[in-house]
C-alpha cells in the first residue's frame, strides 16, 4: 500500500528527488570507481601535442594556421578547435588516433613553449568585447534574441565547446540551434559506466562553478525546466551539488536516479527523467528535450569565462592500473605521456589498454595516440584468453537487458549473414552499443563487436547507394545534353542546307565547280 | 453419337475462351509498357551506377532494359561484384550465377587521378567520362572531382599522354568499417 | 457446416497436399526462396485451386456423369485449369510485374501442377455436393499456401545459417522439407 502511495505521489510529482520513471532492460553493476582520489592530479604540460583536424561528424577540417605559425593558448586552429596551450606548429600531417584501427587522420604537430600564454590575437584586438563570463553570456543571449545567427555562430565557435559525454555533439548547437522550444533540459550526471569517475571528481572539486555552468545553459537554452540526474551511487557528490545548488539559485532541480547501467546514455536517462521514450529515428529535441553532460556545463562556463575548452578530466582506471586517478589534460595529449607522468607507466608493454569505459571502449594498438574531447577513460586490463564464443540458445536474456528494446539473437543472426535488409528491419540503427547484451550472454558471444561491424557496413552501403543515385543523375543529364547538342547540331545542319539551296545561282555555279573539283581529285585515288 | 456433339462443344468453349483470354493478356500494351518500364527502374536501381560499360551497354540503364526487355544474363556487372548478382536473382527470381568474366574481373573501388604535371589538356577523358566527373578545358589542365568519379576506367583509353592512373581512395574515418567478427 | 469445417481442417493440416501426399512439390521448392514470391506463389494457387475446383465440380457432375463422358475428366479438367490460370497470369501481369517475372515459369506451370490437377480430380470424384467441393479446393489452397510461407520462412533463415558446402542450396532445403513433413504428420489422427 506504502510503495503504491509513493509511486503515485511520485507521479502526480511530490517529491520531485526521485525518477517517476525507469528504462526498459539494463543492468545494475558495480560501480567499481577505483580512480575516484582525493583530487584531480594535475600533470605536467607535455613537449607536443597533436591536434586531430576532425570534426564530431568525422568530417575532416581545414586548418586556419600554418606550419611554422606561433600559437597561443585558445587561439582557433580549425572551426571549433583552438590551441590547448602556446607554442609552435612544427607540421601538419596524418597521425594515428584514438581509434580502434589506429586510423590516422590529418592532426596539427604543436610543440608547447611551456609559457602557455593566453589569449586570442584576434579578440585582443578589441579589448572592451572580451567581457566576462555573465557579459558574454548577456550578448550572446541577445545576439540570439535578434536573430544574428552568423555574428552568434562566429561567438560560439571561439568557445570550441564539444562534449564531454561521449559522442562529441557541438554543444553549442544542441542548446542554441533549435527549432523546437526545449521544454526540458538535462544535465547529465549519472555516469553510470564501471570505472568512470571524472565527472564524479568535477563536482567534488568544482560544483560551484558546475552550477553556475547549469545556469548559463538554462538561461541559453530557455528551457522550462531543468533537471540534473545523478545516480544514487555517488553520496558526495550528491551532496555537494545540494549545497551548491542550494547557495545559488537556479531553476535545476536535482534528481537521484537508481545505479544501472545504461543510465548515462541518452535515450535510457531521457527515459528515467521523463517517461519519453525516443524512438531512434527521432531526435530528443523534436520532443524538447535536450541533453548535456555535467562535465559541458563546467566547460561552457570556462568558456564563457574567455576558457575555451581545451582540456577535460579523464579516469584511469582498470584492474592492473598500478596507481588509478583521475587526472586533467590537454587535447592532444598522447596516453603515453599521461600514463608516464602519472607514475603507470609499468602498464604499457604487457598489458590491453583500453579507451573508454570497460563496456563501451575498445582496446588501444597504439599509445602515442592523442586524447580528445570524448575520451572519457583509459583503462589497463590484464591480457586474458578471450572465450571462444558458443552457440546461441536463444535464451532472450540479451532482449531482457536491451535499453533499445531490441532483439539482439535475431539482429546476430542477421549480421553475421551479412543480411542488412533484416539488420534494418530488426531496428540495428537504434542499439547504443552500449555492451549489456554481452555480459548476459551465457554463450559469451560477442554481439556489441557485431552490431557494430553491422552498423559500419550499413553506414558504408548507404553513402554508396547515395553516390549511386548522384552518379545516375549525372548519367541521365548527360545523355540528355548530349541527346540536345546532336540535336541541335542537326538542325543547324538543316538550316545551313536550306540557305544554300535558297541563295543564288553563282553561288551553286561555284559550288558545283568546287564538287566537280574534289571528285576529280578523289578520282585517280580510287581508281589505284 | 449421343455423346459426340456435347463433347465438341465443351471442348470448343474451352479452347475459344483459353485463346481468347490468351489475347487479352497479350494485347493490354499501354499498361505493358508502364509495366516494363518500371521493372527497368526497380533493375536500375539494383545496379551500382558506375556507368562502366563493362556490361557491353553503354550505361547501367541500358543493361537494366536489356535484362527486362531481352533476357540478358544477371552477370555482367564487375563492379557490382556478387552483391549485384544476388541482388538481381532476388529481385528477379532468378537463380544465382557467377559472374561472366568476358566482362571484367571484381576490383576495389577505385578513384581516377590526373597527373596534372602532365596533362596536355586535350579534353579527351572530358568527353569520354559517363557522369562529368572531370573538369577543364581545352588547352588547360585537367583534374578528377574525386567525390563524383565512379572509377569506370572509361577516361584511360583516350588519353594520348597516359597522365590518368586509378588508385584506391584513401581511408577516411567517415568511410572507416569495423572489422567482422571472427 | 460442421462437415466444411472438418474438411478445411483435413485438407489445411492432415492430409495436406505437400507435406503429407507429396503434391506440388516443384513451386514448393521452385518459389520459396523469398517471403514475397512464397505469398504470390500462395495467393495465385489459391485462387486457381478454389476456382478449378468449382468449375471441375459443375463440368462433372452436370455434362460429364450425365453424358457418360468419364473418360473425358483429366483432359477437361486439365482445360479448366488452364483457363483459369491463364486468368490468373493476366491479373498477376497487371497487378505485380515484378511478381509475374518472378514467378516465371511456375505460374504457368500451375496448369500441369499435380496438386491443382489432384484436388479436381479428388473433389470431382469425392464430394456430393458443390460448397464442399470449393471448400476441399479452398482448403487444400490454403495448406499449401501455409506451408509454402513456413518454407520461405525457414529458407530465409537458413540463408544466414553455416551450412556445410554439401548440403548448401536446395539439399538443405529438400531436408527441411522432409523435417517439416514429419512434423505435420503429427497432425494424423486430429481428425
Amino acid at each position: 500500500m506504502n510503495t503504491l502511495l509513493n509511486t503515485l505521489a511520485t507521479r502526480l510529482g511530490f517529491h520531485n528527488q526521485q525518477p517517476p520513471f525507469s528504462f526498459h532492460g539494463g543492468l545494475p553493476l558495480n560501480p567499481n570507481k577505483r580512480a575516484l582520489g582525493e583530487s584531480i592530479v594535475e600533470p605536467p604540460l607535455p613537449p607536443y601535442l597533436i591536434i586531430p583536424l576532425i570534426n564530431y561528424a568525422k568530417q575532416s577540417l581545414t586548418p586556419t594556421v600554418a606550419v611554422g605559425d606561433s600559437v597561443r593558448r585558445g587561439q582557433l586552429l580549425a572551426a571549433g578547435v583552438v590551441a590547448p596551450t602556446s607554442g609552435k606548429i612544427k607540421a601538419i600531417k596524418p597521425h594515428a588516433t584514438i581509434h580502434p584501427d589506429t586510423l590516422a587522420v590529418n592532426a596539427i604537430v604543436l610543440h608547447c613553449d611551456g609559457e602557455d600564454k593566453r589569449g586570442n590575437p584576434s579578440a585582443s584586438d578589441n579589448p572592451q568585447e572580451l567581457g566576462g563570463a555573465s557579459d558574454n553570456l548577456s550578448r550572446l543571449i541577445k545576439l540570439r534574441s535578434s536573430g544574428k545567427q552568423s555574428q552568434m555562430q562566429q561567438l560560439v565557435d571561439q568557445f570550441a565547446l564539444s562534449g564531454l559525454g561521449g559522442a562529441g555533439f557541438p554543444t553549442a548547437e544542441k542548446l542554441l540551434g533549435n527549432t523546437t522550444p526545449v521544454k526540458t533540459l538535462i544535465i547529465n550526471a549519472a555516469e553510470c559506466e564501471p570505472e568512470i569517475s571524472c565527472d564524479e571528481a568535477l563536482i567534488q572539486s568544482d560544483a560551484i562553478d558546475i552550477v553556475k555552468g547549469i545556469d548559463a545553459a538554462v538561461q541559453l537554452s530557455q528551457c522550462d525546466q531543468c533537471i540534473v540526474a545523478i545516480e544514487d551511487s555517488k553520496p558526495a557528490a550528491i551532496e555537494n551539488l545540494q549545497s551548491a545548488l542550494k547557495d545559488k539559485p537556479t531553476a535545476a532541480q536535482l534528481m537521484i536516479i537508481p545505479t544501472r547501467y545504461p543510465t548515462g546514455a541518452e535515450s535510457p536517462l531521457i527515459e528515467c527523467v521523463t517517461g519519453k521514450y525516443i524512438p531512434h529515428n527521432q531526435k530528443p529535441t523534436d520532443h524538447g528535450v535536450v541533453c548535456i553532460n555535467i562535465a559541458t556545463a563546467l566547460a561552457l562556463w570556462h568558456a564563457l569565462d574567455n576558457a575555451p575548452l581545451d582540456s577535460r578530466v579523464l579516469s584511469l582506471g582498470g584492474q592492473s592500473m598500478p596507481n588509478p586517478c583521475n587526472v586533467r589534460v590537454r587535447f592532444g595529449t598522447t596516453v603515453n605521456f599521461i600514463l608516464h607522468s602519472t607514475g603507470n607507466n609499468s602498464v604499457v608493454n604487457d598489458h590491453r589498454i583500453r579507451a573508454g569505459g570497460p563496456l563501451s571502449g575498445f582496446d588501444l594498438q597504439n599509445l602515442s595516440v592523442p586524447i580528445t574531447a570524448h575520451t572519457n577513460c583509459i583503462l589497463a586490463e590484464p591480457r586474458v584468453e578471450i572465450t571462444d564464443a558458443q552457440a546461441c540458445i536463444r535464451c532472450g536474456q540479451c532482449a531482457d537487458v536491451c535499453p533499445a528494446r531490441l532483439l539482439p539473437q535475431q539482429l546476430h543472426w542477421h549480421a553475421m549473414a551479412d543480411d542488412l535488409n533484416g539488420c534494418k528491419q530488426f531496428q540495428l540503427d537504434a542499439c547504443i552499443e552500449c555492451g549489456c547484451c554481452d555480459l548476459v550472454c551465457p554463450s559469451s558471444i560477442k554481439l556489441t563487436e557485431t552490431f557494430r561491424y553491422a552498423k559500419s557496413q550499413a553506414r558504408f552501403r548507404d553513402t554508396l547507394e547515395l553516390k549511386a543515385v548522384a552518379a545516375e543523375q549525372r548519367f541521365t543529364e548527360r545523355e540528355h545534353r548530349l541527346e540536345q547538342r546532336a540535336l541541335a547540331r542537326k538542325r543547324a545542319i538543316e538550316e545551313r542546307k536550306k540557305t544554300i539551296q535558297s541563295s543564288s545561282e553563282p553561288d551553286r555555279e561555284e559550288i558545283k565547280a568546287a564538287l566537280a573539283r574534289a571528285r576529280a581529285k578523289r578520282q585517280p585515288k580510287q581508281s589505284r | 453419337m449421343s455423346f459426340v456433339i456435347p463433347f465438341l462443344l465443351v471442348v470448343f468453349a474451352l479452347i475459344a475462351t483459353g485463346a481468347l483470354l490468351a489475347r487479352l493478356s497479350r494485347t493490354n500494351t499501354s499498361t505493358d509498357k508502364n509495366n516494363t518500364s518500371a521493372m527497368i527502374e526497380q533493375v536500375n536501381a539494383v545496379l551500382p551506377q558506375t556507368q562502366c560499360a563493362q556490361c557491353g551497354y553503354p550505361g547501367c540503364r541500358p543493361y537494366a532494359s536489356a535484362i527486362i526487355e531481352q533476357n540478358e544474363q544477371i552477370n555482367r556487372c564487375p563492379p557490382g561484384g556478387d552483391k549485384t548478382i544476388t541482388d538481381l536473382s532476388n529481385l528477379l527470381g532468378t537463380p544465382v550465377i557467377p559472374l561472366n568474366n568476358e566482362c571484367g574481373v571484381v576490383k576495389p573501388p577505385l578513384v581516377a587521378i590526373i597527373d596534372e604535371s602532365v596533362c596536355i589538356g586535350c579534353t579527351l577523358c572530358i568527353q569520354a567520362c559517363p557522369v562529368d566527373a572531370i573538369v577543364g578545358a581545352s588547352k588547360l589542365m585537367h583534374t578528377v572531382i574525386q567525390n563524383e568519379c565512379t572509377g569506370c576506367e572509361l577516361c584511360l583509353p583516350p588519353c594520348p599522354v597516359d597522365c590518368i592512373e586509378l588508385l584506391t581512395p584513401q581511408q577516411t574515418a567517415a568511410d572507416w568499417q569495423w572489422p567482422r567478427p571472427a | 457446416m460442421n462437415e466444411w469445417a472438418l474438411i478445411l481442417l483435413t485438407t489445411v493440416l492432415v492430409n495436406n497436399f505437400v507435406l503429407t501426399q507429396f503434391l506440388g512439390l516443384c513451386p514448393f521448392m521452385g518459389v520459396s526462396r523469398t517471403l514475397e514470391s512464397a505469398l504470390g506463389m500462395g495467393m495465385a494457387t489459391s485462387f486457381v485451386l478454389t476456382l478449378a475446383s468449382a468449375l471441375s465440380y459443375i463440368i462433372n457432375q452436370w455434362l460429364l456423369v450425365p453424358f457418360e463422358l468419364g473418360y473425358l475428366r483429366t483432359i477437361s479438367f486439365i482445360l479448366i485449369i488452364a483457363l483459369v490460370v491463364q486468368f490468373t497470369e493476366i491479373i498477376i501481369r497487371q497487378r505485380s510485374p515484378m511478381l509475374h517475372r518472378v514467378l516465371g515459369l511456375y505460374l504457368p506451370l500451375i496448369t500441369t501442377n499435380c496438386a491443382v490437377l489432384g484436388v479436381a480430380l479428388l473433389s470431382a470424384r469425392q464430394h456430393d455436393s458443390l460448397i464442399e467441393a470449393v471448400v476441399f479446393g479452398f482448403g487444400a489452397a490454403a495448406g499449401f499456401t501455409l506451408v509454402l510461407i513456413l518454407f520461405s520462412l525457414l529458407r530465409q533463415r537458413l540463408a544466414g545459417a553455416n551450412v556445410p558446402p554439401a548440403f548448401k542450396g536446395n539439399a538443405i532445403g529438400l531436408i527441411t522439407a522432409g523435417i517439416m513433413s514429419l512434423a505435420f504428420m503429427g497432425f494424423t489422427g486430429l481428425a
